[in-house]
């Protein structure tokens, strides 16, 4: 197979952020420090390779690029400091661009200034808007869904929703597809004709490895994982993502039992009321997550929090404001009579909560999808062609 | 031999073989020569060696004559156990302050016998066979050790007295103290040689803790026919490995050490190990893993390649870690690069190709300017090799810079050489007491 070496390959990754990338000499170190990778899978050496030679459609089309957790000991220690798990973060970066159908997304990834002056804008934007909405400022009990109105939150949330929804399906099917196109697969390989069963996979994908962290908690052996179990690198991003779909799942389980007509939503209660129970406890979790991940950022503690790409921060502080402008209004629930600054607050809370929302399919959250989906073709283990081609008689 | 104020031409700092090269090409000259080491003997880290690449001619054999040569040169006044406390110019030359180490043995009196290490009882690691054999408190410090002159390690000693009772000449002397003195001198050639990278300095490869992951120098006493053992075996139970590892680029070109430069020696110090265990050990099979192989020397590749015929096993990838299972076997990790997949291999007995670095603490009295790889500095490679910053100082050997035996001597001559035209335009102006 003949390959021409595209040099602009590199020079574009770099615009994400890798550096040290031509220092690497293939040694081999990085791969074999790696306590992810097994006879499979190839990385982080083979993804460098690749953005060396400038094989685009086979660093795109390499689901190696998702199993990484950024642990950063190829990093440290990496005779040549070239970076590998840098590169492995900005190789990410770029195929979220590539992944995703609006090149918008090129503007958070690429130019993060600019990235963080639009959230920053749409942020603006929505809270103009709902200012715009505003009905009665009720002046004894908070009643938020009095100012803005609740059709209004619920319709919008869902058809943001529904929105994002289309446009993440759409990044996975090109996921997807450059995977196949690479590995020599059919889309039906991804659930028939493969070494596993597909809700086998799944199972181990996404719920074991993608929810429960199983590998990253259990394999990623570094420092940082050795440390006390609520400092530990696995645990603090698992707080975050706990924290995350714990709220999630409170904000839903809300609207439900308001839909089937047991609790209106917006109305008082108290705090061990299960939604309200799980949401608190959730925002704790997720807002000692996300602070922590700050400050490691902040304070460049090890080689994996060294090279933060302004698009980390951006997605980093939006999550913080969200959660913390949630905490505020919490608190002011309780308060006697009804602040004026909780209303103000709960307009912020909402722009930068559809923000980050809207920000999903095109920003490093992103990388919730493609981590699962590329952890189920992991523990699929499609059959390719080449394996199914009858042996050569040569 | 007296102590007083000494005039030279040459103080040589170090009686390595570069060191020695140099003092024998400066005696051989007509100059007035002092040579100062700080062990107990002179030879350097060369007569620690089994033989040399890429020729596989005995070490012992081509430095055991340059010692004697030393020793006998009638221009060369050999200062052993000596270290150099400071230096100052003076007269238009350098005042060497040196403070001679107590070897509770009058040098003047022992006729390195040997009775006393006969009676000695105390056993010691021997530094010599880079601890892996023992010798005496007191002792020779080897046997073919320059001056023939035992010398006492009071760390050990529990002063039982039994040495001093069997010396026929009377030479042990329990109450010697380290006497200071002087040497004037109008040029100095430093040959200070070199350190390992520390066994230990990466974790991954087991910090130093693992009992069958050596050092070369290790590996050189075990292949040495003086070394303690007459035959290769592995430290941790004493076996025969039947499979050795090399662990190319251990101790050099990793920033995460601080020693990014490579150091020239390992790749050719490895493949000739190989060959001499292939000698020794026939049916052990040998594994070299390496990132590059740098044979850049006259013969060099012709050497490479006969080991690749003699059937070493050269593997391209970066060991990336080191642990051991439960019989003490190292295990290594790697990725073999040109296949694309990561394996954990078992192997007896684990070489780490460790790199060359400074002599800890070689540079305090002289404080001679160091370059980015903290060898001493040389501001014009190419027009004056051997010349440092300092006028009048001349270096040589892997003092300035990591280098093998060939090249040592080459340095070594070129540092005489410039020392010597140094002299003679000094001496035009320079008044002699």
């Amino acid at each position: 197979m003949s390959q021409r070496v595209d040099p602009e390959l590199m020079k574009e990754i770099k615009q994400y952020g890798a550096v040290g990338l031509e220092k690497c000499i293939n040694c081999g170190n990085c791969t074999a420090i790696c306590s992810l990778t097994g006879e499979g899978d190839r990385f982080p050496r083979h993804m460098i390779r690749l953005a060396q030679l400038g094989m685009r459609d086979e660093l795109l089309g390499s689901k190696e690029l998702w199993l990484c957790y950024n642990c950063g000991l190829c990093s440290e220690t990496c005779p040549q400091g070239a970076e590998p798990a840098n590169l492995m973060a900005a190789a990410r970066c770029y195929a979220i661009t590539q992944y995703a159908p609006l090149k918008i997304s090129v503007l958070f990834c690429k130019h993060p200034v600019i990235g963080g002056l639009l959230a920053t804008l749409m942020v603006i934007f929505f809270s103009i808007f709902m200012y715009g909405e505003r009905e009665v400022m009720h002046p004894d009990d908070l009643e938020l869904f009095g100012f803005i109105p609740y059709e209004f939150i619920h319709n919008a949330g869902l058809a943001f929703m529904v929105l994002v929804g289309l446009i993440s399906a759409l990044t996975i099917l090109t996921m997807m597809r450059r995977i196949a196109k690479i590995n020599g697969l059919t889309f039906k390989n991804f659930f028939t004709g493969a070494h596993k069963h597909w809700l086998l996979a799944f199972w181990e994908g996404v719920v074991v490895q993608s929810l429960w962290q199983k590998r990253y908690r259990e394999e990623c052996d570094i420092e940082e994982n050795r440390k006390a179990w609520y400092i530990s690198k696995w645990f603090v991003h698992a707080a975050t993502m706990w924290g995350f779909l714990g709220l999630l799942f409170a904000t839903s389980l809300n609207f439900f039992l308001d839909i089937i007509g047991v609790k209106e939503t917006g109305t008082f209660v108290q705090l061990w009321y299960p939604t309200r129970l799980i949401g608190t406890l959730s925002g704790l979790l997720f807002m000692y997550g996300v602070t922590v991940l700050l400050y490691k950022r902040w304070k460049a503690v090890d080689k994996a929090h060294s090279f933060s790409r302004p698009s980390d921060y951006t997605f980093l502080t939006l999550l913080w404001l969200a959660g913390v402008t949630g905490f505020i209004i919490e608190i002011a629930l309780y308060l006697p009579g009804a602040p004026t600054w909780a209303y103000w607050m709960f307009i912020f809370h909402v722009a930068v909560s559809i923000t980050l929302l809207l920000l999903l399919p095109i920003t490093k959250f992103a990388h919730s999808i493609y981590r699962m989906v590329a952890l189920y073709i992991h523990a699929l283990r499609p059959i390719s062609k080449q394996e199914t081609a009858p042996a050569s008689t040569d | 031999m007296s102590l007083d104020n000494l005039h030279v031409d040459a103080l040589v700092v170090g009686g390595g073989i570069a060191g020695m090269q140099s003092a024998l090409d400066l005696g051989d000259q007509g100059f007035q020569v002092a040579l100062v080491e700080c062990e107990p003997s002179i030879g350097g880290k060369m007569i620690t060696l089994s033989k040399v690449f890429p020729t596989l001619d005995c070490c012992s054999c081509i430095t055991t004559p340059k010692m004697s040569a030393v020793a006998h040169h009638p221009n060369i006044k050999l200062f052993t156990y000596c270290d150099v406390q400071s230096v100052q110019e003076a007269d238009g030359g350098y005042r060497v302050n040196l403070v001679q180490k107590p070897r509770y043995v009058d040098a003047s009196k022992c006729t390195g016998c040997r009775e006393c290490e006969y009676a000695c009882p105390i056993t010691v690691p021997s530094p010599f066979d880079r601890g892996l054999g023992a010798y005496r408190t007191i002792r020779v410090p080897f046997s073919t050790a320059v001056p023939q002159v035992a010398v006492l390690d009071m760390d050990y000693c529990i002063l039982c007295g039994k040495c001093e009772k069997v010396c026929a000449a009377k030479a042990v002397d329990f109450n010697q103290q380290p006497e200071p003195f002087e040497i004037q001198a109008s040029t100095l050639v430093v040959a200070s040689g070199f350190e390992l990278t520390p066994l230990g300095a990466k974790k991954e490869y087991g910090g130093g803790k693992l009992r069958n992951v050596i050092d070369p120098l290790m590996m050189e006493r075990f292949l040495a026919p003086t070394g303690p053992y007459g035959r290769v075996l592995r430290p941790g139970d004493g076996k025969e490995p039947t499979s050795i590892a090399y662990v190319q680029c251990a101790g050099s070109r990793d920033t995460t050490l601080g020693i990014e430069y490579c150091s020239r020696v390992c790749c050719m110090y490895a493949i000739k190990q190989a060959m001499l265990i292939s000698g020794a050990l026939p049916l052990a099979e040998i594994t070299i893993y390496y990132m590059d192989i740098r044979t850049f020397g006259k013969g060099y590749e012709q050497f490479y390649q006969n080991a690749q015929a003699m059937g070493v096993e050269f593997i391209r990838g970066k060991v990336a870690s080191i642990r051991e299972d439960d019989d003490q076997n190292p295990v290594v990790k790697v990725e073999l690069t040109e296949e694309g997949r990561t394996i954990e291999r078992t192997h007896d007995l684990v070489v780490l190709s460790l790199g060359m670095v400074p002599v800890p603490g070689s540079n305090t009295a002289l404080n001679l300017p160091l370059g980015s790889d903290k060898f001493i500095a040389i501001p014009a490679p190419n027009a004056s090799p051997c010349a440092t910053a300092h006028p009048g100082i001349f270096v040589t050997g892997a003092a300035m810079g990591p280098m093998d035996i060939v090249d040592s001597i080459v340095t070594a001559s070129s540092a005489a050489a410039a020392a010597s035209a140094y002299i003679r335009e000094h001496k035009k102006e320079a008044v002699y007491a």
